[in-house]
């Protein structure tokens, strides 16, 4: 039935058209800053989501460790705008200037080896993929090469997501601890988007991902996909 | 603080007893394990499959209510009191293998030893932070847990 496929098609068009023109439009000019970034928030919320729709909805694989990776690809950006903020002038009455403002309460007198990449904004944008990623391989690749599916495979990202939460709470003088990375001010110079109105939501834009139709192909194949997930039972 | 340790202590003794009692001696029990065991066939033999389900999980989530009451006297009470120790629950009955009694109560007494261990070497969340990496590893070499019930699936 060619007619009703095209019109599906045309229809999805239309509704992300409408979408983009309210993220990208409508909310911008009607919105004061506060609830504008509000719905910036919400909508990174919903790039969590879309995560969690392809792993446990398409492919049956529940992940309650989400938010590790949410929390390393926000670690990875506000390093870098941390350091950014953490420029010599910025912090000259700390005991060492040029230093993110954690570190120098917490008696640490240079920076990090593994903070110092975070300055190059290049290096930045590339680990905000590629650092998720990387510790999602070896999380995934662990699990499912040796069959580690459906109840256990939830509790462990959850353990895993525990785990993270310590260790960074517990070595604050190179995380933050837990108040976070606080005080951003300028992405290259630019008003942070809490000073200055900026349409960071374009990002929205990038979400109807290409390739979402591969994992749903796998759904309802049991056989296709022995390990994550709920069972055939 | 001593007496109030155990107290706890003598309380969780008091509750495993019965808990046990009740599955391996009563008829409740035997009906759990025989759902446990083939749902589909149990019903056949004229259990009632969804009671049993609705009083293990009444029963289940009555423990938990006791424990927290108990929880009180060693620990503050808040809203966000519980969220603090269900990874730490989760992996202790996984780690046990989660149809095993005995099991749950081997690898508690495990876990929190071996904390307490480490916590006497390194500070308290490096300690947790390597027994929950520990129990990780070892799900992940053994997913079904320690103990093992044979379970027709």
């Amino acid at each position: 039935m060619p007619a009703t496929r095209i019109d599906s098609r045309m229809l999805e068009l239309i509704g992300f058209a409408l979408v983009a023109a309210l993220i990208l439009l409508v909310l911008p000019l009607m919105l004061d800053i506060f609830r504008l970034n509000l719905v910036g928030k919400y909508l990174t919320y919903a790039f969590v989501a879309v995560g969690l729709v392809l792993c446990w909805g398409h492919t049956g694989i529940l992940s309650l460790g989400q938010g590790v990776f949410f929390g390393l690809g926000g670690y990875c950006m506000a390093a870098f705008l941390k350091l950014e903020a953490s420029s010599v002038a910025n912090t000259k009455i700390q005991s060492t200037p040029g230093i993110p403002d954690f570190m120098d309460w917490n008696q640490i007198t240079e920076l990090p080896f593994f903070w110092i990449p975070f300055k190059s904004l290049p290096f930045t944008l590339l680990a905000v993929i590629v650092v998720p990623s990387i510790a999602a391989f070896i999380l995934g690749a662990a699990m499912f090469k040796r069959r580690v599916g459906g109840v256990y495979f939830a509790i462990i990202t959850q353990a895993l997501a525990a785990v993270l939460t310590i260790l960074i709470v517990g070595r604050q003088g190179y995380t933050g601890g837990i108040n976070g990375i606080t005080d951003l001010r300028t992405l290259l110079g630019l008003g942070h988007p809490y000073r200055r109105r900026k349409i960071h939501p374009l990002l929205r834009l990038l979400l109807p991902a290409a390739g979402h139709h591969v994992p749903r192909a796998l759904r309802g194949r049991e056989q296709a996909r022995p390990h994550p997930g709920g069972d055939a039972r | 603080m001593q007496i109030n340790g155990l107290f706890v202590m003598g309380l969780t003794l008091l509750i495993t007893g019965i808990v046990a009692l009740l599955l391996y001696k009563s008829r409740w029990g035997l009906q759990v394990r025989a759902v446990v065991s083939n749902r589909t066939m149990s019903g056949a033999v004229g259990i009632d499959t969804r009671r049993i389900d609705m009083l293990t999980f009444g029963l289940g989530c009555g423990i938990a209510g006791v424990a927290g009451s108990a929880f009180t006297m060693i620990g503050s009470t808040g809203p966000t009191a519980g969220q603090l120790y269900i990874v730490d629950t989760f992996l202790v009955v996984v780690f046990g293998g989660a149809q095993s009694l005995l099991g749950t109560v081997a690898s508690a007494f495990t876990i929190s030893q071996s904390q307490s261990t480490l916590e006497f070497f390194l500070t308290g969340s490096m300690a947790k932070v390597l027994t929950l990496l520990m129990v990780i590893g070892l799900l992940m070499l053994r997913p079904q847990g320690l103990f093992v019930l044979k379970v027709r699936r």
